[in-house]
């Protein structure tokens, strides 16, 4: 049991104890501040760990940097340093440079603590390895070793002694002296070897130095005469050859046996074997040799291989006139190019007479004419085409000089007139009408002074003779040009002269036969008149009148194309007509001026009026004609001619209104009372035939007039057209029987 | 709780009579443990040279006094200590107060009583009746003072005694 006597025991324990004496520790603080106030003080000088546990002396750090590299084999980067000794980077930094400052044996760079261990070991790989290979590059070293090229050389290559190797530092190449040798001994190899020019580069390659050894070496092997051959050009060149001596005897007796063998000598061949100049060639086979050789393009060869292929193509001009050399000398079987056949050509050319060259073809003056000669009938066309062209320009210019409002039928009884009057001034004296026409036909040029052949014509016909090569066309085309134009032109006048003489007998024909077609018109003119005297007036008048508006109109342009001598009056206009009548000679216009006006006149004599016109045009002063009025029996012959056209007409008329027509008319011919009427009359007439008509007939003809009556009223209507057809039809059978 | 704090406390030996100051023989027997705690603990601090308090008491050993020191940037900061063991004891903690710095830190209750951590309160009663007053000052005083007294020199609010 405690009693109070313990507690006091226990409370004076407490006292002793608090007023002891306690035991003076450092405390790891206490050590911090220690250390904290020396460093403050400067008596020390320390480096902290990153932990901030240790301190280490600056002094100590030097020595545990250089063990630490040591321990690494000589190399250590710092970093690695920094780690192992868990201090900050920057003082190993400055820590290592202040090594390397004060030691020879340490070298830094690049972050990077070297020491002699490491160079020493460097020298030795270094050296097993050129024992090895016989070289080594510093790239080659610096990868293995991964080092930077400055560092390598100062810490190796600079310090390499002679104790260390046999050889030499080229550049950024270590050659060990053995292996130097054995590349020499390789080059001298190579070389001897040699027997065509071989660039240096391929013998560099090959060898295996670098350009600045390889010289030396060949450099070398030439001092001690060991280079059989020859360096072209310069050995800074890219294209420096090495020339063995033993390819230029190789050369030359394959070059002299070639000659002698072929008598030729290919300049390719010439080249490939590097004999590009005369000068390489007469090295080789004698000057005097070589001025015997004739230069052609591509070859050389003896002046008698030249004479031989002269000789051969000029024996095939002698056979066919022409020859193609490169055929001709193919039996020669040379290696010639065109531009030697082309030399070849120019020299049997030049030498031969009436021989001529071109692309490839000799050729004599023969040729050209055989040539000139297949192409006659080409060109004989080409002058009827010409003379054609001539006669159409003509006209058109001939046209353009007539006087104002010229249209094409003037223009065409112009040009007629000009053709037909040559026949005219020939045939009938004064009857050149139209001075202006006259004016115009004399002012024409001919026009074959200016007609030539086309040089693509002429290319194209002499192809289809076929007389010439295609490949000579061309200059062929060119030296012919101007005979084939003068041919052309020849013909074009031969044939216009021709045409002159056919023209006037032309125009002589023509005329008659306008005189013929006047007096028909003439003898229907009266028939048709005899034939209205039978009907009463006023039907009489009006056919009358109708027969002068029909026939008389066409006797009268019959009249007046016999008046100028071309059959085209009818195409004119009634203006056209006055100003052709008015350039008429005075004896001629007048008669038929009344002519022309006596059929516009509706009077009761407009017929005896015309007659008499038609008496005043057909005098020997006027026309000639000698128009007169036909006889009965004349005017009996006239309307059975007239009745039998009209039978062949109505046998293959179809239409209605015609059919009838032709009918009336038809029967009244028939009846002897021929005449001529439209179909406006064909009513009046109708009931004039009741007399002379069979009764069906009449009705028949009565019917159709009805029937085609309403027809033309009634277009639509299809009964009344086809009861209009079958009594046409009925009609025909009855008139025709 | 810092591993010096640890340390500290695992070399005073725990009491384990459950007696207050009005239990009167187990107040005895609670004092001696006390009292063999504090010596227990003072002698470590002794070795290991980290002695920062020195204490007495009244003859009953309810009211103790004494005096403790802080060590800062190498100067030493002594204060008075006092604190009187509470009826309740060893269930409720006793309120050791620093006279000197009443009013100097808010850090503090009226009279100086230092204000303790929240963790305090929560392992005092846990650890009752084996924590006592050499285990209030490691676990109570002794970090107090840690964190004030640097904060207080600091400030300047304390300077140490000439």
């Amino acid at each position: 049991m405690t009693s109070w006597a313990d507690i006091q025991k226990l409370a004076s324990d407490l006292q002793r104890v608090q007023l002891s004496q306690s035991s003076k520790k450092l405390s790891e603080v206490n050590c911090i501040e220690v250390l904290q106030k020396l460093i403050a003080s400067q008596q020390i000088d320390v480096v902290y760990t990153r932990d901030g546990h240790t301190y280490v002396t600056k002094k100590h750090l030097e020595t545990e940097i250089k063990n630490e590299c040591v321990a690494a084999g000589g190399r250590a980067p710092l970093t690695d340093i920094a780690v192992a000794l868990n201090i900050d980077f920057d003082h190993i930094e400055r820590t290592a440079r202040l090594i390397v400052s004060s030691d020879d044996e340490f070298t830094l760079s690049n972050a990077e603590l070297f020491a002699t261990e490491y160079v020493h070991s460097l020298r030795n790989e270094l050296r097993s390895l050129l024992d090895e290979q016989g070289h080594q590059t510093t790239a080659a070293l610096c990868k293995h070793w991964n080092l930077s090229p400055e560092l390598l050389q100062s810490l190796l290559i600079e310090k390499l002694s002679s104790t260390d190797f046999e050889g030499v530092v080229d550049g950024d190449t270590i050659y060990t002296s053995s292996f130097l040798d054995a590349r020499q001994l390789v080059l001298r190899a190579v070389l001897v070897a040699l027997t065509k020019v071989t660039p240096i580069s391929t013998i560099q390659k090959r060898v295996g130095l670098t350009p600045k050894r390889f010289w030396i070496a060949f450099e070398n092997l030439q001092a001690l005469g060991e280079v059989p051959g020859t360096l072209i050009g310069s050995r800074t060149s890219p294209a420096c050859s090495y020339r063995p001596k033993m390819y230029d005897y190789l050369v030359k007796t394959c070059v002299t046996n070639q000659y002698r063998q072929n008598e030729f000598l290919q300049m390719s061949t010439l080249k490939t074997l590097g004999l590009d100049s005369k000068t390489a060639l007469e090295e080789v086979l004698g000057a005097s040799e070589v001025k015997k050789l004739v230069n052609l393009n591509s070859i050389y060869m003896s002046k008698e291989l030249m004479e031989q292929c002269v000789q051969t193509v000029q024996d095939d001009i002698q056979n066919s006139g022409i020859a193609e050399i490169r055929m001709s000398l193919q039996t020669l079987n040379l290696p010639l190019d065109t531009a030697d056949e082309d030399l070849i050509g120019e020299k049997i050319a030049s030498t031969e007479k009436d021989t001529n060259f071109s692309d490839g073809f000799v050729y004599n003056n023969s040729i050209l004419t055989e040539a000139l000669k297949s192409i006659n009938t080409q060109i004989e066309a080409k002058a009827h085409q010409e003379v054609e062209k001539i006669d159409v320009e003509k006209k058109k210019q001939c046209g353009s000089k007539a006087p104002a409002k010229v249209q094409e039928d003037t223009d065409d009884w112009g040009d007629n007139k000009k053709g037909g009057k040559g026949g005219k001034k020939g045939g009938k004296g004064g009857k050149n009408g139209g001075g202006g026409g006259k004016g115009a036909t004399s002012s024409v040029p001919t026009g074959s002074g200016t007609v030539q052949v086309n040089s693509e014509e002429l290319e194209e016909w002499l192809r289809e003779s076929q007389t010439v090569p295609e490949e000579i066309l061309t200059v062929v085309v060119e030296t012919l040009h101007q005979d084939a134009t003068s041919a052309l032109r020849k013909k074009v006048q031969e044939i216009q002269a021709l045409q002159l003489v056919v023209n006037a007998a032309n125009s002589k024909k023509s005329l008659s036969a306008i005189g013929d077609k006047c007096r028909q018109l003439y003898d229907s003119f009266n028939t048709f008149e005899a034939g209205t005297t039978s009907f009463a007036d006023p039907l009489g008048t009006d056919l009358r009148q109708y027969l002068l508006k029909t026939v008389g109109v066409d006797l009268a342009c019959a009249i007046l194309s016999y008046a100028i001598g071309i059959d085209n009056v009818h195409q004119l206009k009634e203006k056209q007509r006055d100003e052709t009548i008015e350039s008429l000679p005075e004896m001629v216009r007048e008669p038929i001026r009344a002519l022309f006006a006596s059929l516009k006149s509706t009077d009761e004599d407009a017929v005896e009026k015309f007659h008499d016109a038609v008496y005043d045009c057909s005098v020997p002063s006027a026309t000639s004609l000698s128009l007169r009025k036909i006889d009965k029996k004349g005017r009996a012959e006239v309307g059975v001619k007239v009745s039998a056209d009209l039978c062949d007409q109505l046998a293959s008329q179809s239409d209605p209104a015609t059919t009838l027509l032709l009918s009336v008319l038809y029967l009244f011919s028939h009846a002897g009372r021929p005449t001529t009427a439209s179909g406006k009359f064909v009513a009046q007439l109708i009931a004039q035939m009741k007399d002379f008509c069979p009764t069906n007939t009449f009705e028949l003809l009565q019917s159709c007039q009805k029937g085609v009556v309403t027809c033309i009223k009634n277009q639509d209507d299809d009964v009344a057209k086809e009861i209009l057809s079958e009594d046409i039809e009925k009609l025909k059978s009855a008139v025709l029987q | 709780m810092d591993e010096t704090t640890k340390s500290s406390l695992k070399a005073i030996p725990l009491c384990k009579t459950k007696a207050g100051p009005r239990d009167g023989d187990l107040w005895m027997e609670r004092l001696k443990e006390e009292y063999e705690a504090i010596i227990a603990a003072v002698q470590n601090n002794k070795t290991s040279d980290r002695d920062w308090f020195k204490l007495e008491a009244n003859e009953r050993g309810t009211k103790w006094f004494g005096k403790c020191w802080y060590f800062h940037n190498m100067v030493k900061y002594e204060f008075d200590v006092e604190f009187d063991i509470p009826i309740t004891y060893p269930v409720t903690a006793p309120e050791i107060a620093l006279p000197e710095l009443d009013g100097k830190t808010a850090k503090m209750y009226r009279g100086g009583k230092i204000c303790l951590s929240e963790h305090f309160k929560p392992l005092w009663a846990r650890n009752t009746p084996k924590f006592g007053i050499a285990h209030a000052f490691a676990l109570g005083l002794g970090p107090w003072m840690a964190v004030e007294i640097p904060d207080l020199i600091e400030k300047g609010i304390i300077q140490p005694k000439a």
